[in-house]
């Protein structure tokens, strides 16, 4: 797994590329962490994202508890129908904003 | 059709078994899934449902992984026969342990295979098996 963050406008946008899994989920953990410092508003660029299972639902689902309880927002954008299915069969979808493209996810 | 319906024919007599033995340790799970897709492309199954049983064998084996003893090995024995594919993954554990069944790993795992068993009868090891059947989702 390959992981960058970059400011877009208002928010820190945290781009994942390759496998999310058990292997590492400490590792985008950490980049979420570093992303706060540069906004509260987090959008995940899920779009090179091949593989995620249950333990990215975690990290995911830490980041939304974080930003309620301090007043930010997270969402997700261009996930593949793999992820994005993980992310429907845990209710996750229904917390956590997917949108289809980046662009949208700016925009919302 | 004729081609397409030989091939079915032929795969339905097909009984392979395949084990794969690695060290316990997520670092692994990548290769797991990746031999859970080569062997599920041999019975035919649509991309959709190799998909799910990549996700549902990584969810069984990171959620025994939990328990295993380090040092140990997780064996995967995949059974395919014509419509189906079986998978037993197993650990080594210190005791009788067992799958915590509220969690999202479980939930995912249960809803991507059509059977989920916990095999914990024996101390000192822990078995999931899986089973997914090919079509199982839609009408014949």
């Amino acid at each position: 797994m390959h992981v960058l963050t970059e400011r877009n406008g208002h928010f820190a946008v945290i781009t994942v590329t390759g496998d999310l899994d058990a292997t590492t989920t400490a590792q985008l953990q950490d980049e979420v962490r570093a992303a706060r410092t540069l906004s509260g508003d987090l959008i995940f660029d899920m779009a090179g994202m091949s593989f995620m299972d249950s333990a990215g639902i975690r990290v995911l689902l830490d980041a939304y508890h974080h930003a309620r309880a301090h007043g930010g927002t997270v969402s997700v954008c261009a996930p593949r129908p793999s992820p994005r299915k993980v992310m429907e069969l845990v209710g996750l979808a229904g917390h956590i904003p997917i949108h289809d493209t980046l662009q949208e996810a700016l925009g919302g | 059709m004729t081609d397409a319906t030989d091939v079915t024919g032929d795969l339905a007599g097909i009984r392979d078994a395949v084990s794969v033995r690695l060290p316990a340790a997520s670092a692994y799970l990548s290769v797991l899934r990746t031999a859970t897709a080569g062997l599920a492309a041999r019975l035919d199954f649509t991309l959709d449902e190799i998909e799910d049983l990549r996700i549902a064998v990584d969810e069984a084996c990171a959620m025994l992984l939990r328990q295993a003893v380090p040092g140990t090995d997780l064996t995967a024995e995949f059974e395919l026969t014509g419509q189906e594919m079986s998978i037993r993954v197993e650990v080594s554990t210190v005791g009788i342990a067992e799958p915590k069944r509220d969690d999202f790993a479980w939930m995912v795992l249960t809803a991507l295979a059509d059977d989920v068993d916990a095999v914990s009868d024996s101390p000192d090891h822990m078995a999931i098996v899986l089973r997914k059947r090919r079509g199982a989702a839609r009408p014949a």
